[in-house]
């Protein structure tokens, strides 16, 4: 049995940690109606006895085609590093993540 | 000659036998885009230089007789999620604004291949989530049927320029009804096929488990011959199934004489449109006269439950789909002072505001609690729909439908009433729950000049018959024509 849920400002708060994303408080109210909305939609399911159904799966008419394992040549180290938001020489750039200021994450905002 | 009324297979026809060339008809696509886009916005990159190129190239291969394949010199756009080797790939997103792929999607390499001269990327709701294309960083697209209503989305920028004569053939790619539903709005022919028929790689995904690569053309003889480039197993997509695929061309030719078909009945058809009622009462009667038998049939699971199932399954996988731009290896970055700043600064600035949302509303889903009580519970209601209709199959050969409750809406409806768009999704969004092949096929317009349309579903790798009865359908109810976006939108010059 699907037990009704709503979202609240305690599990957006998490989930914008797990998202990684930000949010300005204002808008907090507009986000949390939206996902109720949509669980609201979602209630009905209840109604369903699915107690003895898998979860979905594809099936297959015949096994997908499988890549030889061989080595593919790309178009160069330069295009790929191109594409870099931050490059620096032949290297991305990436923060340092092994530091004890990195242990900012959900809380911070 | 006026190459944007032609269809694709006449243009190729004419390549071929010498009548005009590649490079004629790349050029008199090109300046009617140039000179007519600016009241449409569906194109947001035109690659004029490749283009030429690979249009001498056909020109060459006819000149000294070599076989220029079967779509020889057909201009083509393809919506800005399909990766493009050079042509920057945006998703109409301020997170890829700058991005370049350095290799072409499986579907454009094929076209390509096939002889086709891609032209340039459409226009498309950011990273395909939203119907109306107007969540785009290069600003909302128009229906060229009424400028002002929406083309329907998120593929609205390849339906749009489709109807408006751009090109003859447009690729988009349809999680819930992205292909479908613009191709109804706009007045043109839409095909979603089977999970597991067209390779996705290189397009960038929305929900992996949803998507599906599908053409859009302005009658139903191109379609199946786009259908006959593009199907086919690819080991760089392990969701494409490697089953050897019938002739789409050779069998949209048959007829559908002693074929039963059923209406779907058990919806709430008073609340629709009534032109989409009469539509699919039009198209019945286009297929009893073809010699088809027309049955009634209920789905009474799907019809309650196909739209919150699909939002939980499509919303789950965008939330985990999405996590790959961190702003580190590609797309917008900006720096923080951890890295977990620097993650939530690149993804806030990078994504839009409903992206944001889906993502949020995709990651609760996903959470401890919600996990358990709507994401399992949506996976086995989807399994029940997809049982549904493999039983319906059992004693039918396609089923008649719509595939949206509404003519194309008034622009900034989104705004208004988002969860009625969600609602909008409640037809198309089946034949991506069960995989099925699905067609949005123009049966005329009404008075006003606005688009009726119905939807077409067979069983699953029943692409080909499917586009048997789309084109017995068309037959009867002729294909749609080129806007007449030079006296600002309506049915057809």
């Amino acid at each position: 049995m699907i037990k009704k849920m709503e979202m609240d400002e305690v599990r957006l708060r998490e989930v914008l940690g797990f998202s990684c994303i930000g949010l300005p408080e204002e808008e907090y109210a507009e986000v949390l109606d939206r996902a109720n909305s949509v669980l609201r939609m979602c209630d009905e399911m209840q109604e369903l006895d699915s107690s003895n159904v898998s979860p979905f799966e594809w099936d297959v008419k015949k096994a997908p085609a499988r890549r030889e394992d061989s080595a593919v040549a790309w178009k160069g180290r330069d295009r790929f590093l191109d594409q870099a938001p931050v490059r620096e020489g032949d290297f991305f750039r990436v923060p340092r993540i092994i530091a004890g200021d990195d242990v900012e994450t959900e809380e911070e905002e | 000659m006026e190459f944007h009324k032609l269809s694709a297979l006449d243009i190729a026809e004419g390549v071929k036998k010498g009548n005009w060339t590649a490079s004629e008809v790349l050029s008199a696509h090109l300046q009617r885009i140039k000179k007519f886009d600016g009241q449409i916005n569906a194109v947001v990159t035109l690659s004029e230089e490749s283009a030429d190129r690979d249009a001498k190239e056909i020109d060459k291969a006819v000149a000294e007789g070599r076989d220029p394949g079967p779509l020889a010199g057909v201009p083509f756009l393809v919506k800005d999620n399909f990766c493009t080797d050079g042509i920057r790939t945006t998703c109409c997103s301020k997170m890829l604004s700058d991005w370049i792929p350095d290799y072409d999607a499986t579907a454009v390499k094929k076209m390509k291949e096939a002889g086709a001269v891609l032209m340039g990327k459409t226009n498309m709701d950011e990273f395909a989530m939203g119907s109306t294309t107007e969540s785009s960083i290069f600003g909302p697209t128009l229906n060229p049927r009424d400028f002002d209503r929406v083309p329907g989305g998120s593929s609205g920028g390849s339906a749009a320029a489709v109807a408006a004569g751009f090109c003859p053939i447009a690729l988009g790619s349809d999680t819930g009804g992205s292909v479908r539903q613009p191709s109804a709005f706009c007045g043109v022919q839409g095909m979603k096929p089977s999970y597991g028929q067209i390779s996705r790689y290189g397009v960038v995904a929305y929900a992996s488990s949803l998507d599906q690569v599908g053409p859009i053309t302005r009658n139903m003889g191109d379609m199946a011959a786009v259908m006959e480039v593009l199907a086919c197993a690819d080991p760089n997509d392990t969701t494409c199934d490697s089953y050897k695929r019938p002739s789409f061309s050779e069998a949209a030719l048959e007829g559908i004489k002693g074929k039963k078909i059923a209406m779907l009945t058990g919806y709430d058809a008073e609340s629709m449109d009534r032109p989409l009622i009469e539509a699919i009462e039009r198209a019945a009667d286009y297929c009893r006269s073809a010699g088809a038998e027309i049955v009634e049939a209920e789905l009474p699971i799907t019809m309650k439950h196909a739209v919150a199932c699909y939002y939980m399954v499509a919303l789950g996988d965008a939330s985990s789909k999405l996590a790959c731009f961190d702003g580190m290896r590609y797309g917008h970055h900006a720096d923080g002072r951890s890295l977990a700043e620097m993650y939530k600064r690149s993804r806030n600035e990078g994504f839009g505001k409903e992206v944001r949302k889906r993502i949020l509303i995709g990651t609760c889903i996903l959470t401890r609690g919600y996990y358990e009580n709507y994401y399992v519970p949506a996976t086995k209601v989807r399994q029940m729909i997809a049982d549904e209709y493999a039983e319906l199959f059992k004693n039918v050969d396609a089923l008649i439908c719509p595939i949206t409750p509404a003519l194309p809406y008034k622009k900034g409806l989104v705004e208004e009433d988002p969860v009625r768009i969600y609602l909008g999704d409640a037809f198309s969004s089946i034949a991506n729950l069960a995989g099925l092949p699905s067609i949005s096929l123009n049966v005329g317009f009404t008075e006003e000049g606005l688009p009726t349309n119905v939807q077409l579903m067979g069983p699953r790798f029943g692409d080909a018959g499917l586009l048997a009865f789309a084109r017995s359908i068309e037959n009867k109810a002729g294909s749609p024509q080129v806007a007449d976006i030079e006296n600002k939108g309506g049915c057809g010059e």
